[in-house]
């Protein structure tokens, strides 16, 4: 399953329900944004 | 001196040793057989036991494995000089306490869910149990009394074990030097000749041949690493 | 639990076991995701490797994914309750504390709480995996009770539809209609709705989903610690099939997993 997995090129669209509160939406920026600059 | 606490085995599910009426020894004392009596008499039983026994072992636990508080340093150097001076010793680890599945590998450790696995595979008749967490070691040293005929010797930092044929409790480097120098004295008057030797090395250790490996050592996966047809393979990691 | 634990005492390195050596040479511990992580394995000696799941079993697989998505694995406490997946999750190279059925998010919001005030300045992560059972059947009130309370850690349900260790009796979280073993009427009442559940108790990250996509899951896992730390209860809600009790042959296994998110765990 998981050589599946790492054969499928074709990126499909991944469908999965995801909640989150303002709070959470704003530290998730601001992680991502660090990431960015790290990377950077 | 009537001996409570025996070489097993004692049988499934054995009478606890506290239920048998064994207190744990004041500071200063040790155990013997059940018995409380003095740290000397209880350590040169024990140096008596693993030299004459077959296959003494030393059980290192993960508090003297892992590099985790200042005084390991000189405790893993005392265990290491005490097991040089047993002939025929050996070390085998218990790294930490999860259970091992689907198999243990007997050789290379030991683990307190199952130690009997150990102790019978390498047909140990005598060991030592150091830097075990206690709540562990009673469970493994109870475990070992019932199914194995081996003796026990619990090297206990804090108030020691009675299930152990041998308990010495406040044990840290200084004490452990200590026993060696019996172990050392004891040798010499049972007239065993030895010269000091390191303990083999963990045998999971040797390096694997990969010059000997075939595309059939890697199973269902062995597509992944032969050429396909008309593949030719010239950049080579 | 720090990285002292996870460095042997120079002089017994060469008496450990090759699979502890391994870990201390080539393990995820002390270093950098870029450098691990989900991306990356095989590359690294990973967290859990052996274990004693069936052939097929995507649960194995998830809980891979979970340790292999771990931010700090030398600083997380797992916890774990009866069911298949503690068989793994046991078999991972982090502290795994093992609850009486179903009171392991009671449990863990003990350790949140003596972690916060026995290390003040480090972060701890506590993670609870349980299966559909522990979590939403008999741990029920637990697991509530610990988000109505706030308690910062994450929950981690994996979702099988059945209770495949003890035979196939239906849970709250099968599916209305579902023929097992143990039911042979099929189930009279549809699945809980354990998303919207947390969402009222108050979670500040809740995720359901089928992790077809291994890269999407690990950021859910890693996100959801993250808000843990931070802010509040976290939950993931994570389709784990059962191949024996469903019956689905092991080369269908991620097939089926593909169909439930289609169907079920999607939006």
């Amino acid at each position: 399953m998981y050589l599946e997995m790492l054969k499928r090129k074709k990126k499909g669209r991944f469908a999965f329900e995801e909640f989150m509160t303002d709070e959470a939406k704003e530290l998730f920026k601001v992680v991502e944004a660090k990431k960015k600059k790290e990377v950077s | 001196m009537s001996k409570k606490i025996t070489v097993g085995p004692v049988g499934y599910m054995p009478q606890s040793a506290p239920s048998m009426g064994v207190e744990l020894s004041p500071e200063g004392k040790a155990l013997l057989y059940g018995n409380i009596v003095e740290e000397e008499e209880a350590m040169r039983d024990a140096a008596k036991a693993l030299l004459t026994m077959n296959n003494p072992t030393i059980f290192p636990g993960p508090q003297v494995l892992w590099d985790w508080r200042e005084d390991v340093a000189d405790k893993s150097a005392a265990i290491l000089d005490l097991a040089s001076e047993i002939p025929n010793c050996k070390i085998i680890p218990m790294p930490d306490y999860r259970p091992k599945y689907p198999k243990i590998d007997v050789k290379a450790e030991i683990n307190p869910n199952h130690p009997n696995l150990t102790i019978l595979d390498n047909k140990i008749k005598a060991c030592v149990f150091i830097g075990v967490h206690c709540h562990y070691a009673n469970l493994t040293l109870r475990m070992i009394r019932a199914g194995t005929s081996c003796y026990t010797v619990a090297m206990c930092a804090m108030m020691g074990h009675e299930e152990a044929m041998a308990s010495i409790r406040d044990v840290h480097a200084d004490s452990i030097v200590k026993f060696k120098d019996i172990v050392i004295q004891v040798r010499n008057e049972l007239g065993i000749e030895h010269t000091t030797t390191m303990p083999p090395e963990n045998p999971s250790l040797p390096k694997e041949d990969w010059g000997s490996l075939t595309p059939a050592d890697y199973g269902e996966y062995r597509a992944l690493i032969m050429s396909k047809k008309g593949e030719h393979v010239t950049a080579v990691e | 639990m720090s990285l002292n634990y996870m460095i042997p005492a120079s002089k017994f390195k060469r008496y450990l076991p090759k699979d502890y050596v391994e870990l201390v040479d080539y393990g995820p511990f002390g270093k950098k995701y870029s450098e691990v992580g989900v991306k990356n394995m095989g590359t690294y000696k990973e967290l859990v490797e052996e274990h004693p799941m069936c052939s097929g079993c995507w649960m194995s697989y998830y809980i891979k994914i979970i340790f292999a998505s771990l931010p700090n694995p030398e600083d997380t406490v797992t916890i774990g309750t009866a069911g298949c997946g503690r068989l793994a999750i046991s078999q991972a190279a982090v502290p795994f504390i093992y609850g009486n059925y179903g009171d392991q998010n009671a449990m863990a919001s003990g350790i949140t709480r003596a972690f916060r005030l026995r290390f003040p300045d480090r972060q701890k992560d506590v993670i609870t995996i349980a299966g559909d059972g522990g979590m939403m059947d008999i741990g029920f009130s637990m697991t509530m009770h610990a988000w109505f309370r706030r308690e910062k850690f994450t929950t981690i349900m994996l979702d099988n539809e059945v209770y495949g260790n003890t035979g196939g009796q239906e849970s709250g979280m099968s599916v209305e209609g579902a023929v097992l073993k143990m039911s042979p009427k099929g189930k009279n009442f549809g699945k809980m709705p354990a998303m919207q559940l947390a969402i009222t108790a108050g979670c500040v990250y809740v995720v359901k989903m089928s992790p077809t996509n291994i890269n999407k899951a690990s950021k859910a896992i890693r996100r959801a610690i993250f808000a843990a730390r931070n802010l509040g209860p976290t939950f993931i809600h994570v389709y784990t099939s059962c191949n024996i009790e469903y019956s689905i042959p092991t080369p269908d296994v991620f097939r089926d997993a593909k169909e439930k998110e289609k169907r079920s765990f999607c939006i």
